[in-house]
């Protein structure tokens, strides 16, 4: 399964190799099962029957308002919350709170990653490498190659209390990587990077995926994650509400509708009313010059619905048909904000 | 570090936090200074004294040195190591460290035993340089090498036992151990300490440093106090076990309670062990016990009345954790009669020190059995009615229900006594001894019996089957609510909390705090 650099025993990372394949196909033995996780905190559940499993290779994004349950799911499969029912297996052998074995192969950063203010950046991983057993003839290596990978390599000697929030971010994600865990999970990860870091951590996250690891990354930037997922999981009131391929989420509600977004030249008056009243046409919005409605995606269909537009007299500026995407499916999927 | 591989990665870090090896380099050269300079002066002013013909008794001055010395050992091993102790968990709470710790392959033992060791690595390297120097001192001075080796064994196991509670207590409650050194030290100036010490055999011999007249003196006089410390050693560590096991399920953070139902048990079991040894040895040699605090005779009733009030405030712990365990695996009644039962048992085990006293009868120990008995049921009921709320608002309403219990009748009888006493003389009357406190005091005491304890018992049992009729009532009310029958016939505020705590539900562990532990 590793196809990293190697040092001696160790292995660090790196990148292609045998297990590389195309994104959004198995490539191996399943290595993350997800069986009916139930968490529950007092009466409120928190999240509801989590079930899906997750090959090498696969990168699952999970996609959810603000307290829909995307952490928490996170934190069960990390063994760091207890669950009222259900289970996490790796490999076929389940895992919970306290075994080592299952610590080993599961990697977690929270979206604000601890770490000992106090120490440098090197001393707070040569604490993490103690952690998870790695010898001390391949620490050093390991955390050179790690922090060349985040970026950081200029802030080993710097203590973390000095470190920006973003540095602090990768701090965390090197933290994660550092024992090569087979199953890595990221809460947030992006939210402290700037733009350039938000790229180098895209390739970061597929270079680990073609390698052969199960990612799960919960994040709300979906065009990032359109990018480098293979999976997608939209969550919501704890429930996972679609769940597959991105192809398969972004056209999976697809019911031969489509968005279409029309760009007016001027306002016009109840543009909306005269819209709704086109045979086929639903879900109208007017906002001054831009109306957004759904109608059939047949291409043949659009030219007539454009045509039926200019018949009406409209100032048709634009006339764009909304391509099918995470973002799309997240907005069909009709969630509403957690309170 | 103690240890550097991955088992003390823990201890390491927070060694490396306290400043590593140059921290220890620096105290370890400052403390040496200080030794051989004030071992200097000493000679200085010897061979001053010498010079003009004044007496200069080495002993006297020897003396004060080593029980500087042995203070100093004191303040690093119990204050300064206890602070690092807590500190370093409270840090890892607090910065959520904890969890990035939860996810390395480190078993909550070795974790835990990293807390221990590692934040006080510093302290027990001073602390055995300091040893190592009262011991040499000591035996040039001419003070028996035995004696210099058990004072520093006694208070390095006793430093350890301490770490084990400010571990469990910190995990609970993190700014618990600043409260516990003021608590004592308040406590040390009312002289309330010393009245538990001399009340409570058992902490007199749990408190190995202050037992007989304490290892800070050097005097002649000081009594061999080999089984005190034995007995105190061996309940110091079977209750270092029991707090380090207890930190370990609160490590994870996933456990209901720091103790389950077979670790309260085994720490009411230890305590009322240490308890039962403490009494019978106190009435046999009662010149041992008390001694660090002036305080020689006690009676016996005081002594077993007070052991007993102990086991029963212990008895929380056991009884807790089964009405949280059995909130989420319902188990038989049954079950919860013989835990109960064990329990008001255990809390009588003091009494197995007092067969040597001649109050000591089956009558007695039938009272103190039936009365235990009565009281472990309202506790257990008070427990199982607020189980579903926070640890520490059920021990509130025990603790009030319990203080009405014990204190109730005496407050009643004193005021009966002050409004009606006209200047007379009055004895007690039948009010007074419905508390449990009167009765067993009477009891054991060498005073004749004024009163049955039949009105008492009975009285005890009415307040238990009271307790236990709330819990059948919160029963019903909790299973009308399941039936969303709504619970608006069924009265009393506390029936209305228990409905709510009979839901079954999964507390959210919140990093060893809160509710739920206790």
């Amino acid at each position: 399964m590793e196809n990293g650099i190697t040092n001696g025993e160790e292995t660090f990372g790196g990148q292609g190799g045998a297990l590389q394949g195309q994104p959004g196909r198995p490539q191996g033995a399943v290595l993350l099962e997800i069986d009916n996780v139930t968490v529950r905190f007092g009466e409120f559940t928190a999240v509801k029957g989590a079930t899906f499993e997750l090959h090498g290779g696969e990168l699952l994004g999970l996609i959810g308002p603000n307290g829909a349950g995307k952490t928490t799911l996170l934190r069960a499969i990390a063994s760091l919350q207890a669950t009222a029912a259900g289970s996490v297996k790796v490999l076929g052998r389940e895992v919970g709170p306290g075994d080592e074995e299952g610590a080993r192969m599961i990697g977690f950063t929270p979206d604000v990653p601890p770490a000992y203010e106090a120490l440098t950046v090197r001393q707070f991983l040569n604490f993490v490498a103690a952690g998870y057993g790695i010898t001390p003839e391949n620490t050093g290596p390991a955390i050179d190659f790690w922090l060349e990978k985040v970026w950081l390599t200029d802030k080993a000697g710097q203590k973390v209390k000095g470190l920006s929030r973003g540095m602090r971010q990768r701090l965390g994600i090197a933290r994660t990587l550092l024992p090569n865990p087979q199953i890595i999970l990221l809460d947030e990860p992006a939210a402290g990077l700037d733009p350039a870091g938000r790229v180098q951590f895209r390739k970061l996250l597929t270079d680990l995926r073609d390698q052969g690891k199960t990612l799960i990354v919960s994040s709300h930037i979906l065009s990032d994650m359109e990018e480098y997922c293979t999976h997608a999981a939209i969550i919501s009131h704890g429930a996972v509400m679609k769940f597959g391929t991105v192809r398969e989420v972004s056209t999976g509600t697809d019911t031969g509708r489509c968005r279409y977004l029309v760009e007016l030249a001027a306002p016009v008056v109840q543009v909306a009313e005269m819209l709704s009243g086109i045979d086929g046409v639903s879900a109208v919005q007017a906002e001054r010059l831009n109306v957004m409605l759904e109608y059939d995606s047949d291409r043949a269909e659009a030219a007539v619905l454009l045509r039926r537009l200019m018949e009406l007299g409209l100032p048709v500026a634009g006339f764009t048909a909304q391509k099918a995407g995470l973002e799309e499916a997240y907005l069909r999927a009709g969630i509403k904000q957690v309170d | 570090m103690i240890g550097s591989s991955r088992s003390y990665a823990i201890g390491m870090a927070h060694f490396q936090l306290g400043g590593g090896w140059r921290t220890v380099y620096i105290v370890l050269g400052v403390y040496m200074l200080l030794f051989f300079g004030g071992v200097g002066i000493f000679y200085y002013e010897k061979v001053q004294a010498d010079a003009v013909g004044q007496p200069f008794s080495v002993v006297d001055a020897s003396g004060v040195l080593l029980m500087l010395l042995m203070v100093l050992q004191g303040f690093a091993l119990l204050l300064v190591g206890g602070a690092r102790v807590s500190n370093a968990i409270r840090l890892d709470l607090s910065s959520n460290m904890i969890e990035s710790h939860r996810l390395m392959p480190i078993s909550s033992g070795r974790a835990i035993w990293g807390y221990l060791v590692g934040p006080t690595t510093a302290v027990i390297l001073f602390s055995l340089l300091n040893a190592l120097m009262s011991v040499m001192f000591g035996t040039i001075e001419g003070q028996p090498l035995e004696r210099m080796l058990i004072n520093q064994g006694v208070i390095f196991a006793f430093a350890f036992f301490v770490w084990s509670i400010t571990a469990m207590g910190t995990f609970v409650y993190r700014q618990i151990f600043g409260f516990v050194v003021a608590g004592i030290f308040l406590g040390t100036c009312a002289r309330l300490m010393a009245l538990a010490f001399v009340s409570v055999p058992g902490l007199s011999l749990l408190m190995t440093p202050f037992t007989g007249e304490t290892i800070f003196t050097l005097g002649a006089g000081r009594p061999v106090m080999d089984v005190e410390y034995a007995v105190g050693i061996a309940g110091q560590a079977a209750l270092f076990l029991i707090f380090f096991a207890a930190s370990c399920r609160l490590y994870r953070g996933i456990a209901e309670t720091a103790f389950s139902t077979l670790l309260g048990t085994l720490l009411l079991t230890v305590w009322a062990g240490i308890s039962a040894v403490g009494i019978g040895h106190s009435i046999a040699h009662p010149q041992a016990m008390g001694r660090g605090f002036g305080i020689r005779d006690v009676p016996v009733a005081v002594q077993v009345v007070a052991s007993l009030a102990t086991c029963i405030v212990l008895s929380v712990t056991p009884l807790w954790a089964f009405v949280r365990q059995d909130r989420l695996r319902p188990r038989s009644g049954i079950a919860a009669a013989g835990v109960v039962a064990l329990t008001a048992c255990l809390v009588c085990l003091p009494i197995a020190g007092a067969t040597q006293a001649h109050e000591f009868n089956g009558s007695a120990l039938l009272v103190s059995l039936l009365s235990a008995g009565a009281q472990v049921t309202v506790v257990y009921a008070m427990l199982r009615i607020m189980r579903g709320t926070k640890f520490i608002l059920a021990m509130i309403v025990a603790g009030g229900v319990m203080g009405m219990l014990w204190f109730g009748p005496l407050v009643l009888e004193a005021m009966r006594i002050n409004w009606f006493s006209n200047g007379r003389d009055m004895e007690m009357s039948v009010l007074g001894y419905l508390s449990p406190i009167a009765l067993l005091a009477q009891k054991w005491s060498s005073e004749t019996a004024k009163l049955p304890a039949v009105q008492s018992l009975v009285w005890q049992w009415i307040a238990a089957g009271l307790a236990l009729g709330l819990v059948a009532l919160s029963k019903r009310a909790a299973a009308a609510r399941a039936r969303k029958r709504g619970f608006l016939a069924v009265p009393a505020l506390p029936v209305a909390v228990a409905v709510k705590a009979e839901i079954p539900q999964f507390e959210s562990p919140s990093h060893g705090a809160g509710s739920g532990q206790g």
